[in-house]
Parts: C-alpha cells; structure tokens; sequence
C-alpha cells in the first residue's frame, strides 16, 4: 500500500475498485504500518499486517487465515511479484480458506520470469537484450567479462544495477543475492526511449484490454513519474504475441525500451501484476482493477477502452495524515508467532 | 512490423493552433512554426507538394523557388522522423 518513493500498486488498486464501488469493503494487507495507502483518504477499510513471502507459504497462508476471520472477504488480489511467485500453484489452499483468487498457472510464470525471457522473447519473435543467467557473483563476474562493462545486474523480482567493473558488480551482486537470493542477471544496458504496457489477460490468448505509456519522466530508480499514452501497432502487435504464447490470465506489465540503435523495441521485463499506474487509465475510463473484478466474479467483461493518446500522467506526492493510534492498532494485530517489524523496508513494486 | 505504422504516422499526429505537435506513436512532442504547421496540416489533408508550394506562395508573398527549397528542407526533416 506504499504509495511514496518507489511506489506499490495496492492503494490505487483499492481506489480504482472504490472508484466502481464506493461500498465495496476493501481489506488492505500491509508489511509496514508506515505503508501511505493505509491512511488515504477513500482507501481500505480496514488493513493488516502480513509476513514478509520470505517467511514461506506455511505462515502467510495461516495469517491470511486470521485476517479473513477477523474481517471476512471473498476475493484477493495479490500486487507484489514476491506475493505473486509464492502463492501461484496455491489456488486450492487458498479456496480451503474460503479465499477467490485467480492467479498464473505456475509454469507460465516461470516462462515469463526473467531468467527465461530470452526463451519466451525468441519464440514470440520479439527482441530482447542478451541476458545471462548466474548462479552467484561468480558467475555472474564471468558473464560480466563476457560481455564487456558496464552491464545491468537484476535480481529475480527487483533491483536493477548498472554496474562498471567488478568491484561494483561484486558489490551490487552480494546486496540483491541477500535481499532477494538467486539468480543473478546479467543485462546488456540498452540506450533509449521507456515504455510500459499494462494489460489483462483473458487466459485464452486474448485481452480484456491494454494501455500503452511512454515515459515522460524517470526517477532515479528508474520508475516513471510521468508518462504519456501512446499507441503503436508494433506494441499491440508484441502484446498479442505474447498472449497468444502463454495464454496469461489476469493482470500483466510488459516494459520495454526503444532502442535508438534500430528503433526496435526489445522487451525488458514481463510483471505478473498492475503496476504501481494503474490507477491512471482508470481516470480515463479504463478501470482494470474494477474489470478484473467483474471477470473473477465471472460476469461478462466489455473489452476496456484504449485511453487516447496524449493523455498524461505526473506523479504527485501529498502528505497523507494519521494517528499513532492507527498504527499501535496494526502492531497490536500481529500474530506473535510471526513476529515481523512492522516498521522496517518494505518490499518494492 | 512497422509498415503499416508507417503509413498511417502523418495523419496520426496531433496538431494544435499553436504548433504543438504529438506523435501518438513514439510519445514525443515538437514545436513547428506556423509555417511548418500549415505544411503539416495540408499534408495531413492530402495535399501534394505542389498544392502544399502553392499555398504558402499565396499566403506569403514569396517567390516560388524558395518556397519549394524550404519545403523541401522540412518534407526531409519529417522524414527523419518517419512521418513521410
């Protein structure tokens, strides 16, 4: 529910379904009570702390137990990919919890991970950069020699690093192997344009729809504060592609980059969720989490419109405002068994 | 892949009365002149060259081979952006 520096998707999920359904009772789950989205105006009506995914899925399935119990809901809608990689293939324990959820089948999103875009890319004819896959600094030294410096190291979920040389790749290696653990990749770095396409798939090859972004301004953790909607075939026509390969049902981002050596763009990363703009096009009448909804609820989906190009978005940060109370409340609600520190880092979208 | 985005990149862009332009299709924006903003729009039209010539002759007071040499300039220019 984080919606400061490096922003989650969660609280503009919650408020695109407000958006739909002013009623509708939203139960937000946190890992840190300074999450912003916690105390925005319109936004959960209730939200609990949860275990880090790292903790396993023993423990968060026990959690999402108790929170269902003290506050009954019906559907849940994970948002991080480290939620998401953990709970796919856990469809039927969450249904004994009483819990709906749709989420990937956990074979297509291994093939859309990043280790194995490279593969995906080449069966769907689609560019990517040349990418390497390490086991540990090591390796990942050697795929850096290989290639020549600098290079992007990544993680299995987050983080990005343009590193130099190999005291810098060591270094950045050793962080996000302790954070996120293997593997380590090793990415060409790609000069050019950012885009970003959101879209939902249908899970039979098709889309329920898709919003394309350029972005206009990019932070220095890469994330775009302003984007701009663009519409190119050649995005639409990579989009279907990619449907069409892995039948993905559900939420997805595909990024991208320009690249001013051929124009050509080339696939960067596939995300298993909204991303942290959804709530953009649901300004512009193209709700997806509303849509989402309707189609896990298994009533008829009318494709959602393409926002028109031109239209922008800035982000905008305001201080949202709260009581300590609020979070004594959120403290007090933590399971002893699982013990977390409610106010450490929280995990990036 | 890009020929039929090609085709249809001239007639996609977004145009205003101050000549702010907006490629919808790579997301980039440009400043013309109201000169280059005539040009554009009567390309946009289905103009020719030479309608488009003719039209800046009468609405400039210029001679004709300089508008052509002109036109010429920013018809290459537009080509470079893959508008042409």
């Amino acid at each position: 529910m984080h919606r400061g520096d490096n922003p989650q998707p969660g609280a503009s999920i919650a408020a695109a379904i407000r958006q739909a359904w002013p009623d509708a009772f939203i139960v937000g789950l946190v890992y840190n009570a300074f999450e912003s989205g916690v105390y925005a105006a319109g936004g959960p009506d209730v939200c609990h702390a949860m275990p880090y995914p790292t903790a396993g899925l023993g423990p968060y399935l026990t959690r999402l137990a108790e929170v269902r119990a003290a506050t009954p809901f019906d559907w849940f809608i994970p948002t991080l990919d480290a939620e998401i990689a953990m709970l796919a293939g856990a469809s039927e324990e969450l249904a004994e919890l009483g819990i709906g959820v749709r989420l990937p089948d956990p074979a297509v999103l291994a093939r859309c991970g990043k280790a194995q875009l490279p593969v995906l890319a080449e069966h769907c004819e689609v560019a990517t950069p040349a990418t390497a896959v390490a086991r540990d600094v090591g390796e990942a030294l050697e795929h850096a020699e290989a290639a020549g410096y600098p290079v992007f190291l990544k993680g299995p979920f987050y983080d990005a690093v343009l590193v130099h040389n190999p005291a810098g790749l060591a270094a950045a290696g050793a962080a996000i192997l302790a954070d996120w653990g293997p593997p380590l990749l090793v990415q060409e770095p790609l000069l050019g344009t950012e885009f970003n396409l959101m879209g939902l798939g249908d899970g039979k090859g098709g889309l329920l729809g898709s919003c394309a972004l350029r972005k206009l301004i990019v932070s220095d953790k890469g994330k775009g504060n302003g984007s701009v909607v663009v519409r190119d075939l050649r995005l639409d026509e990579i989009t279907r592609r990619v449907m069409a390969a892995t039948h993905w049902s559900g939420p997805f981002e595909l990024e991208f980059i320009r690249d001013q050596r051929d124009d050509c763009y080339r696939l960067i990363e596939i995300n298993p969720r909204f991303p942290a703009w959804v709530g953009f096009p649901a300004q512009l009448g193209a709700n997806f989490p509303a849509a989402w909804v309707e189609w896990m609820l298994q009533r008829p989906v009318r494709p959602l419109p393409q926002p028109a190009p031109g239209r922008f978005f800035l982000r905008h940060q305001i201080e949202v405002s709260g009581d300590m109370g609020q979070i004594s409340a959120l403290l007090d609600a933590l399971p002893n068994s699982t013990n977390h520190d409610l106010t450490s880092n929280s995990i990036s979208a | 892949m890009t020929g039929e985005t090609d085709l249809t990149r001239l007639e996609d862009l977004m145009l205003n009365e101050r000549g702010f332009v907006f490629d919808p299709n790579t997301g980039e924006s440009y400043q013309v002149s109201g000169t280059g903003l005539l040009c554009l729009r009567a390309l946009q039209r289905g103009a020719s060259i030479d309608e488009v010539v003719a039209q800046l002759v009468t609405s400039h007071d210029v001679e004709r081979i300089t508008v052509r040499c002109d036109v010429d300039a920013f018809l290459w220019d537009l080509k470079q952006l893959g508008w042409l």
